[in-house]
């Protein structure tokens, strides 16, 4: 049972994992084991592993959407069950990997970041102008009007890079988060606004935090401190100077990948 | 590659448009079931036919009833009720049985024809060209026909299968009103053609009001979307857009009911309207059969089958009009289904150089321009 502590969640200093495990409900395997973390306010978070490793999982967990079977989650000391969801969920801004697609208006499809702050037109063009994508709406006919989906009048249909760039800038909006999380945020975005974006995300991450979750290592080397996934366990962790001296699976992973961009 | 895509509606007059969609609906449902087609439309004949013979019936029995009052032999007179009762009795129980097993049948077919519909839709959509697929008119009209098919098809099923009934009852029942006088037909023809009149002006302001509501109900089915059957109810709750798209759905929703109801209002007024000419037309009919009656040109028993046989025709007559009226309903939709399946597919030209792709050596992109 959540309590309603609303004077926890007003100052993230720590967020700490603590001896936690899960499984989804009706399953038999565990897909966190024994996961114990520590991070503190200011510092970028990368999460690295392979597919099923339980990075998305571990955001579910932080969001409040599921509750850990054994260990706790502690938000500066105090246990997420005993916080109120709906104060502490206002502090994250997520990006999740199958994040919504909402095709009202472009304006709308920012604006629902933060639905009090929805018709704060300078603020979605700001958030927009963050990501790359308002040169893109600019040239829409009717411009931060436009629907995004074909079946409305002057509709369009924008490339996934493009709706990506639209699901961060949603994020962006959320200027009120502490807590910035981003699941697989720029899959599909080409290298030079991967990179942009990147930059914007280390720049506005003063006084909060940010935790991304990733495949690509290009993105990776921002974080202050890298965690490394493996069937629901943290094997590694550290920057990335020091894992890759450690000579383990992040090194594996990221030689794996540097190697099939060099090889050419 | 535009002109493959967006095809001109078809505008030709309303009948036209109504035996239009008529030749299209009947071809694909013989396609479907030709055999189950065929009987749905006899047996809907054989059951509108039959209802004249019961007034017949009817009228035997009051005349025995009324000449009975004079008769010696009360008896003679009962078993001849009772016979021609026996024979009513007969009669409704094989109406009951057909229309039952027409409502099967019917049933039935809908249930083909929706299937063929998707067997149709399914296998032409995957032989067209991809930058036909993508193209967002072509996308926009495929929705709407793929949103449709599964309630057309019964929509339309109905109405065609009501057609042979209502013709072949309203020309027995005219049939029987010939003999008294052949005018009595023309009239229930005449003065039923205010009612077609504004029934047909208030479909095609249904037309109007769906046409000018369209991007509104689009609205209304995503937000029903994002709140119903939300790809990620994580991110809904995270966002707590609930009460906003809730709110924004209701708001939507009421505007396009309270259009909707107005134009309902008015489309009931004008339809008691429309029939109150039939009514005094069949009100001045009975009074003039009644007089015939009094006159002794004609017995209680055929004032009743005349009388019977009126109604009856206008009521075929109207159920006539009503079916062609939804086949008209449906007119958009079929057009909108003829021209995706007629639409140009991806032309595969194996048989032409076959030969020349058995062993692939090199692939060029020779001042390729594409947008």
């Amino acid at each position: 049972m959540y309590g309603s502590n609303e004077e926890l969640v007003k100052e993230i200093k720590q967020i700490e994992f603590k001896n936690v495990w899960f499984k989804y409900p009706r399953t038999k395997n565990w897909v966190l084991k024994d996961v114990n973390l520590k991070i503190a306010l200011d510092e970028k978070i990368a999460v690295v592993g392979e597919n099923g490793a339980g990075k998305s999982t571990m955001i579910k967990l932080l969001g409040g959407f599921y509750i850990p079977k054994k260990g706790e989650i502690l938000i500066d000391g105090i246990n997420l069950r005993e916080m109120n969801l709906d104060i502490w969920r206002s502090q994250l801004a997520v990006l999740f990997q199958q994040f919504e697609t909402y095709p009202f208006s472009a304006k709308d499809s920012i604006g629902y970041g933060d639905i009090e702050r929805v018709e704060n037109f300078e603020e979605v063009v700001n958030a927009a102008k963050k990501t790359g994508i308002h040169d893109y709406i600019e040239g829409l006919p009717k411009k931060y009007e436009n629907p995004l989906a074909p079946e409305f009048e002057h509709g369009v249909n924008p490339s996934m890079g493009q709706w990506q760039r639209i699901g961060i800038a949603r994020m962006l909006f959320r200027t009120g988060a502490k807590l910035l999380i981003l699941d697989e945020p720029t899959s599909n975005v080409d290298p030079q606004a991967e990179s942009d974006i990147f930059n914007e995300l280390a720049r506005i991450t003063k006084n909060k935090i940010l935790i991304f979750v990733t495949q690509r290592f290009s993105t990776v080397r921002i974080a202050d401190r890298i965690f490394v996934l493996d069937d629901g366990r943290i094997i590694e962790q550290g920057t990335h100077k020091k894992l890759m001296e450690l000579a383990g699976k992040y090194k594996k992973l990221f030689t794996l990948q540097a190697e099939a961009y060099l090889s050419s | 590659m535009r002109n493959s895509v967006v095809n001109p509606m078809f505008s030709f007059g309303r009948f036209q448009q109504v035996f239009f969609t008529l030749r299209e609906v009947i071809k694909i449902a013989f396609r479907a079931r030709p055999r189950l087609l065929t009987a749905v439309l006899i047996l809907n004949a054989i059951w509108g036919f039959s209802a004249v013979p019961g007034f017949y019936l009817e009228k035997l029995i009051i005349d025995s009833l009324v000449s009975g009052f004079k008769a010696l032999d009360l008896s003679q007179v009962f078993y001849r009720v009772a016979t021609l009762l026996g024979f009513a009795l007969a009669l409704s129980l094989f109406r009951n049985i057909l229309g039952s097993y027409n409502r099967f049948l019917r049933r039935t077919l809908s249930r083909y024809v929706d299937s063929e519909l998707d067997v149709l839709v399914g296998n032409k959509i995957s032989r067209l060209r991809l930058s036909v697929i993508e193209n967002p008119e072509f996308k926009d009209r495929f929705n709407k026909v793929q949103r449709e098919s599964g309630r057309r098809a019964w929509g339309l099923m109905m109405p065609l299968s009501d057609v042979p009934n209502y013709i072949f009852g309203f020309a027995s029942a005219v049939a029987i009103l010939i003999i008294v006088n052949p005018l009595i037909s023309v009239g229930i023809l005449i003065f039923s053609i205010p009612r077609f009149f504004l029934d047909s002006k208030y479909i095609k302001k249904d037309y109007d009001l769906d046409t000018q509501m369209s991007t509104k109900y689009r609205i209304w089915g995503w937000l029903r979307y994002y709140l119903v059957e939300n790809r990620n109810f994580l991110e809904l709750k995270l966002l707590r857009l609930t009460d906003y798209l809730t709110k924004r759905l209701k708001g939507i929703s009421s505007e396009i009911i309270e259009k909707r109801i107005e134009l309902n209002k008015q489309r009931e007024i004008s339809s008691f309207i429309g029939h109150v000419p039939l009514t005094f037309y069949d009100y001045a009919i009975s009074l003039f059969l009644a007089f015939q009656v009094i006159l002794g040109k004609i017995t209680v028993g055929s004032f009743q089958l005349y009388l019977r046989s009126l109604r009856s025709a206008e009521e075929n007559l109207g159920g006539l009009v009503s079916s062609f009226l939804e086949i008209y309903e449906n007119y958009i939709y079929v057009v909108d289904l003829i021209w995706f399946l007629n639409l140009k597919e991806e032309t595969i030209k194996s048989d032409i150089k076959g030969e020349l792709v058995k062993e692939i050596k090199q692939i060029e992109f020779k001042n390729v321009w594409f947008k």
